[in-house]
């Protein structure tokens, strides 16, 4: 009897825990979504401006604020992506859709679009001429994606590799830089469901997409890792099960 | 591209690039000079360094490296930093215990930031 009052006390403050991390991840996802959109919303507020001042703009200026706010959009429909993906993943409800792809041209593809000006020189991309798989070729987008946009941020500027190959029975994508890295106490946490890893409240960020990344890469029926040191930088490691084309996976060898 | 006079300096502390792009093309549009800093270290280290100050300093509170509180008390502890006015443009709603001229919160009101900004550089 005292054991089991012991273990509800457990379980309940387990609850409350989780319940308050959840409160804080949405507070934080709403602070997350206020600022695309409020660039979104100088930037419209602005081109209204222009088009109603003295001095209209050229054709040239307005071009480059509309793709500024479309990058904003694209922020955001990310983010809501993204809650969608955590609301999906804790119901149990991630469905993949397999199809078969050219992982490379894939890959290639995601790396572009993570280009701007400051990082082109900085990310390079190793990869077969061409790697056909069955997957997720947009859940594998999204991991590729995710991870390459961590180490863009979490990288210093220092060069960023992305590496793709494969053996008779695994695909292997690989995201190294040589930036802040992780502590090897946080190792595991990083890829935790509303962690926060920030020393003080005022910088608090939820790592919710790496969480999404092992979730998606584990439904893939594969596995990831991570090998990192402090102010070197962190290798990501994902492998996915080669598949034939009926779907199951290629026995090794 | 600017309204052809101009009206004063104003120095953006933002680690939003989109807001930091946005904001300034309206600022530099409505005629005055825009400074730029991606966080509160930044913005210290180009106010140390540059005279004369800026009018007025439109500052959000969530930057890495050096938030928008601890540059306040850094702006301060110089006298001459210390007059420059500051606006505080932020996501949070939990904005107590920052001392500012007017606190603003995003998605801004441009027509309210522009009042406060023409009463500080006119």
């Amino acid at each position: 009897m005292v054991r089991q009052n012991l273990n509800s006390t457990a379980v309940q403050k387990k609850l409350e825990a989780e319940l308050q991390a959840r409160d804080e991840f949405f507070s934080a996802i709403a602070h997350e979504l206020r600022n695309p959109l409020n660039a979104l919303h100088l930037t419209v507020a602005g081109l209204l401006r222009a088009h109603g001042g003295a001095m209209p703009l050229s054709s040239e200026q307005v071009v480059a604020r509309l793709t500024r706010a479309s990058t904003q959009v694209s922020r955001l429909a990310k983010l809501v992506d993204e809650m969608l993906d955590v609301s999906r993943i804790s119901a149990g409800r991630l469905i993949l859709q397999l199809d078969d792809f050219d992982a490379s041209t894939v890959l290639a593809e995601v790396v572009e679009r993570a280009k701007d000006p400051a990082n082109a020189s900085l990310i390079s991309l190793s990869r077969p001429p061409s790697l056909l798989i069955r997957c997720d070729r947009t859940r594998f987008a999204q991991i590729a994606s995710n991870l390459l946009s961590n180490a863009i941020v979490y990288g210093l500027q220092r060069p960023i590799e992305v590496r793709l190959d494969s053996d008779p029975s695994t695909i292997r994508l690989e995201v190294v830089d040589h930036g802040i890295g992780i502590a090897e106490a946080d190792q595991e946490r990083i890829f935790e469901r509303f962690v926060k890893l920030a020393k003080d409240d005022a910088n608090v960020r939820f790592g919710i997409g790496l969480w999404i990344t092992r979730a998606v890469v584990r439904a893939l029926k594969g596995d990831i890792h991570v090998a990192s040191q402090p102010d070197r930088g962190s290798t990501f490691v994902v492998k996915l099960p080669k598949l034939d084309p009926a779907g199951t996976p290629v026995p090794s060898e | 591209m600017t309204n052809g006079r101009h009206k004063g300096t104003i120095m953006v502390v933002d680690d939003d690039q989109g807001a930091m792009e946005a904001l300034s093309d309206i600022l530099e549009y409505e005629g005055y000079q825009v400074q730029r800093a991606q966080n509160g270290l930044q913005a210290l280290e180009h106010l140390q360094t540059t005279r004369p100050s800026p009018d007025l300093i439109i500052l959000d509170l969530l930057m890495p490296v050096m938030d928008g509180w601890e540059f306040r008390v850094r702006q301060k502890e110089d006298p001459e930093l210390a007059k420059v006015p500051v606006l505080v443009v932020t996501a949070i709603a939990a904005t107590a215990g920052i001392d500012a001229v007017s606190v603003l919160h995003k998605p801004v009101d441009v027509d309210a930031l522009l009042r406060t900004v023409a009463r500080y550089c006119n």
